[in-house]
């Protein structure tokens, strides 16, 4: 992700943030780096230090400061890159019922509990948001029919990503009932969403969306 | 009618800073400085956020626009990826020595090759005048009457950097008040342009520059008031020269 944080900033010209997680640091794994990659070289934007004239005058060149135009040349690179670069994973999404969402740590958990529920012969699925803008808005479009509700898995107190869920569901035309689990103090156990799970199929649980 | 001077080629509109504001003094000599110095093809401006801004609708050359405060930092980035060229920030007290003092100290610290311009107006002068950390004791502002205890003693980050940093290459105080001080501070700028060019280390030049605007002066009174007033909080001088000690 970070070679692709540099190709997409390069490519679209606008800042690419990584947001991580404070685990990453405290975790102990063994880890292969990808392969060094070759610079692309000079850009015709770079800076140079060879004089250019005001960017006042010269619009084209930097449609930035023509205030007429540059509404709609932000709008289009900002389409461009919704179309793009969604990115997510799907996990287990044929003839699920009901899909897990989860981003971060809490996803390795969430993985997991999906593979055991699975091998009890529960019909879950997952999606994992990869891009947290563009929103992988995609992802849902692709969810099948036979899903009843969703449940968000999240490592915080307040649900920071259901509300995103829940837009991407009214995207997509469906209105799937969303429910959330969250866990600010401590990473979800396989457990702890097993028994979520239960409850939302019994009906115990409330629905946030 | 004859033109007295040259205007700097990198001056290419009509400056829109405000009627007497010491901004269009300050920003001048810079573009006279690197004009002298042959530098016009080998030089890029870090700018600031704040009335410093507005010098991208005037101001030829390459520019870049940093985000508010990081432009030490930003500076930084552009001497590492081109150590041959001169990199010169140029921005107001609110970006280099409030919100972006971090960065500035770890230019500092960090003893960077690369030229600092910071234009002290001991106010907040783009978004209307507010309170900043170079705001003297009793000065009012948009976020400060005045009275009482809103304002403090003035932080004077030269100072600080000379003190804690002893190996920076140069550090001085200017002024655009008269005509004296302003070709002193054209010495300073040359001063620390050259530090720069022979591969010192860290150069900051500080200019005091009248505000009329938010000051709710006449030029002249604003003038006046840096001569009396400010410059007792920042004495002007050399505070730091490689090359040897001792105010001007």
């Amino acid at each position: 992700m970070m070679y692709d944080a540099f190709d997409l900033s390069e490519k679209y010209r606008v800042p690419v943030e990584i947001l991580s997680e404070g685990s990453l640091g405290q975790m102990v794994e063994p880890c292969v780096m990808p392969e060094f990659k070759e610079g692309p070289g000079e850009f015709d934007w770079a800076y140079t230090g060879k004089y250019r004239h005001c960017r006042a005058i010269d619009l084209e060149l930097m449609p930035m400061y023509d205030v007429v135009n540059c509404s709609e040349y932000l709008r289009r690179k900002h389409n461009r890159i919704m179309e793009n670069e969604q990115r997510w994973e799907s996990f287990m999404l044929e003839d699920a019922q009901y899909v897990l969402c989860s981003f971060g740590l809490t996803s390795r958990v969430t993985k997991e509990t999906v593979k055991m529920l699975r091998d009890r012969g529960e019909k879950v699925g997952m999606i994992r948001p990869i891009s947290l803008w563009p929103f992988p808005m995609r992802a849902f479009s692709e969810l099948p029919d036979t899903t009843q509700a969703l449940l968000c898995v999240e490592g915080n107190d307040t649900g920071q990503m259901i509300e995103d869920v829940a837009l991407a569901c009214k995207a997509t035309h469906r209105d799937l009932p969303i429910y959330l689990m969250a866990t600010g103090q401590f990473t979800a156990t396989t457990r702890g969403i097993i028994e979520t799970c239960a409850k939302m199929k019994a009906g115990e649980l409330k629905e946030v969306f | 009618m004859a033109i007295a001077r040259k205007r700097p080629t990198m001056i290419e509109l009509q400056p829109t800073f405000c009627p007497g504001c010491g901004h269009g003094v300050a920003s001048r000599l810079l573009a006279e400085v690197i004009e002298e110095k042959g530098l016009l093809n080998n030089f890029v401006m870090a700018m600031g956020v704040g009335c410093c801004a507005s010098m991208r609708r005037h101001w030829g050359g390459e520019i870049l626009q940093c985000a508010h405060g990081r432009t030490a930092a930003a500076a930084r980035g552009l001497k590492i990826g081109r150590p041959d060229t001169c990199i010169v920030t140029y921005h107001g007290d609110g970006d280099a020595y409030v919100i972006g003092l971090q960065e500035t100290l770890n230019a500092a610290y960090t003893n960077s090759n690369i030229t600092m311009i910071v234009v002290n107006n001991t106010n907040f002068a783009m978004t209307g005048g507010q309170m900043s950390w170079t705001t003297l004791p009793g000065q009012k502002t948009t976020t400060s009457t005045g009275a009482g205890r809103q304002s403090g003693v003035p932080i004077q980050v030269p100072e600080m950097i000379v003190n804690s940093f002893p190996d920076v290459a140069f550090v001085a105080r200017g002024s655009t008040y008269c005509a004296a001080e302003i070709n002193k501070t054209k010495k300073l700028i040359q001063t620390a342009v050259d530090c720069q060019i022979q591969n010192k280390g860290f150069s900051l030049v500080e200019i005091l520059c009248q505000c009329p605007t938010n000051w709710g002066m006449t030029t002249q009174q604003a003038c006046n008031h840096i001569r009396d007033v400010v410059t007792k909080y920042y004495p002007l001088g050399i505070l730091k020269d490689v090359e040897g000690d001792g105010r001007q």
